[in-house]
């Protein structure tokens, strides 16, 4: 093992890394765009070179100084090392490639997606959501099934599965009280009713299909909870051996993969909005990568559909520990020598308690004190705002008269919105948060699209971005890319193979079922956005 | 053979490497504690038997790819003569599948016999 850390690619990473920031960041200083930053251009990622350089400028740094490292003193196994050092040339690598897809696969995939629409009569970017999120995810199989991952990559790929939680963590501190209410109360109806359904359906299948009960017991928990980590999670219970959990595991990637790759486009062509698609995902995907992963590729540009699919998401896996619970009762009625009531309801609740809830919870109890916010601006729904009187936010004098003489026509019966519109008119914007959800609400009482507009504008013009929540959000999409393209390199044909036997069918029948009725009940029943 | 030469045996059993990004470190460690348990279950019996016969046989699990695991184990145990069987699989199968002891042929660093 020695031998591999101390060889230099670590520092060649790094190099890579800082060589590419420092040529963009010459060349970008030139008047006419040359070299690099004249094929940003082209592609049109001009606004961010300055994250490129300024990505790449510190992760080469540090990159090249750990390599530097690497090389001149072997890394022992202390825990900075195993942590830091020993991944730190995959990192790098898995950094690279996220170079590649967001700044390069993306927008090239965007241009041939316009060049070829009238020749396919629909844009193949936009429909098939070829953006860095899937591209990485792709590139990733690609290179996990031919080059393979090598020795020195290993420890790096491993931190994929750190990266996604940290990005599910961050997330914590994007959402508002209201937000989080809304989404927790609509998940554990839609969660308890799914998961439920879905580990019982799987039960009654298994015993149709005849299959082994430990086998049963496996796909239960992986087809109803949260996938893979569902299903090793309730193994010991169900008494798993070796066999029916190669099987499993091989079929619940194969059905998520499937999913991740279907999902998407379905959504597309239905016409389906942020808060229904990410009910679905988080429903009807199995595993919790891939639910990020398919939220993501719906929609990469705001973290709306993220938001939704990752409170699902949660929710699902803190469902975990009582279906566990359940199979081993289940299972324990079935084996009549069998020693009962091994399992304490206590000790599945603490051991299989994810931490990374915790810090989601710690990050948005952060977040609602404001704390990542400058002052005078609130979060409220899912946008900032600053209520502070500035000329800047005042609506324009047209459309504040048409308001006013709506206010006169009486067709407003709100008491509230009218006093709410009065004040706007007064103030000529707005100035509290409760005055926002008014103004919106006077929609309903005007068909006159002017109007709408004209409330619409007076929101958006009160809206703020902050600035640490901005530089959080854009860190966050890094963490989510890096680890996305990690969860790529995980599906190997190699896995996918062990899919077979009764636990393919119960999984195609039960995950299709499941991903179909979830469909329907998003699509049908759930209205409105967040 | 085994009988006749008075050697010991070796019996590997390559486990898929199937602990993944959805998995923590303790569910990877119990899921490799169950599979090792049950490779080790399955070849007791044979175990039992050899040494009726006076054969040494130590039995050994590891995860991984298969053909990359017997080759390595191959190196590590020092083996005198590496037994692999082969399932003779031809055309698309072969190319999907790839054979296992094809590649072992290829890449062992010792002799391989190849059991069809």
């Amino acid at each position: 093992m020695n031998e591999e850390r101390k060889s230099p690619v670590t520092l060649i990473i790094g190099l890579i890394l800082l060589a590419y920031a420092l040529i963009l960041r010459s060349q970008n200083e030139s008047l006419t765009p040359t070299g690099l930053v004249a094929v940003a251009e082209y592609l049109k990622t001009g606004k961010t070179i300055g994250t490129q350089i300024s990505v790449g400028l510190w992760s080469g740094i540090i990159i090249s100084l750990v390599g530097i490292w690497n090389l001149a003193v072997p890394a022992m196994t202390s825990k900075f090392d195993k942590l830091v050092r020993a991944p730190m040339a995959g990192i790098g690598m898995i950094m690279i490639l996220a170079y590649v897809t967001r700044y390069y696969m993306e927008p090239i995939f965007k241009i041939w997606g316009k060049q070829a629409q009238p020749m396919l009569g629909f844009d193949m970017a936009s429909v098939f959501g070829l953006n860095y999120i899937l591209l990485g995810i792709l590139l990733g199989i690609v290179w996990v099934n031919t080059i393979g991952i090598p020795g020195w990559m290993q420890a790096g790929v491993k931190t994929a599965r750190l990266a996604m939680k940290v990005g599910v963590i961050t997330l914590g501190a994007m959402y508002s009280i209201t937000e989080l209410k809304y989404l927790g109360g609509l998940s554990i109806v839609m969660v308890a009713t799914f998961v439920m359904g879905t580990s019982l359906f799987v039960l009654w299948l298994g015993k149709l299909a005849q299959a082994e009960r430990p086998l049963i017991g496996v796909l239960s928990a992986g087809l109803g909870v949260c996938g893979v980590s569902a299903a090793v999670a309730a193994a010991p219970v169900v008494k798993a051996r070796g066999v029916d959990m190669a099987y499993s595991i091989g079929m619940l990637l194969l059905v998520g993969v499937v999913g991740l790759f279907v999902f998407p486009p379905v959504a597309k062509m239905v016409g389906m909005n942020e808060l229904q698609f990410g009910a679905w995902a988080g429903t009807g995907i199995l595993n919790s990568a891939q639910v990020a992963a398919a939220a993501l590729i719906f929609d990469p540009n705001t973290i709306e559909t993220l938001k939704v699919a990752e409170i699902f998401n949660i929710t699902r896996i803190l469902f975990l520990p009582f279906i566990v619970i359940v199979l081993a009762v289940w299972f324990a009625k079935g084996e009549e020598e069998a020693e009962k009531g091994k399992v304490s309801i206590g000790k599945v609740l603490i051991d299989k308690f994810p931490l990374f809830v915790l810090g989601f919870l710690i990050m948005f109890a952060f977040s609602s004190t404001g704390i990542f916010t400058p002052k005078g601006m609130e979060l409220h729904g899912k946008h900032f705002y600053k209520f502070k009187i500035d000329e800047k936010k005042e609506v324009r004098t047209r459309d504040l008269k048409k308001i006013s003489a709506f206010l006169e026509t009486g067709a407003v019966t709100d008491p509230k919105v009218k006093a709410a519109l009065g004040k706007l008119v007064a103030d000529r914007q707005i100035t509290s948060a409760e005055q926002t959800d008014l103004v919106l609400k006077a929609q309903d009482f005007t068909k006159e699209k002017d109007l709408k507009a004209a409330f619409k504008e007076a929101d958006k013009l009160v809206q703020a971005k902050p600035a640490t929540m901005e530089m959080m959000r854009e860190y966050m999409m890094w963490f989510f890319a890096f680890g996305l393209i990690g969860l790529g390199m995980q599906i190997t044909w190699q896995t996918l193979r062990q899919a077979g036997g009764k636990a393919a069918m119960i999984g195609v029948v039960a995950g299709i079922t499941k991903a179909t009725l979830s469909f329907f009940v998003c699509w049908l029943l759930i209205k409105g956005s967040i | 053979m085994a009988t006749a030469l008075k050697a010991s045996l070796v019996v590997l059993t390559v486990v898929p490497d199937l602990c993944m990004m959805e998995l923590s470190d303790d569910d990877c460690k119990n899921m490799y504690k169950i599979m090792t348990e049950d490779s080790e279950k399955r070849l007791s019996r044979l175990k039992e038997e050899l040494s009726k016969k006076g054969v040494q046989m130590e039995t050994v699990v590891h995860f991984g790819r298969a053909a990359d695991t017997i080759v390595k184990t191959c190196a590590e145990t020092k083996a005198d003569l590496l037994v692999v069987g082969s399932h003779g699989r031809h055309g698309a199968k072969k190319f999907l599948l790839g054979s296992v002891s094809s590649k072992v042929v290829e890449h062992a660093p010792c002799d391989v016999l190849v059991v069809k």
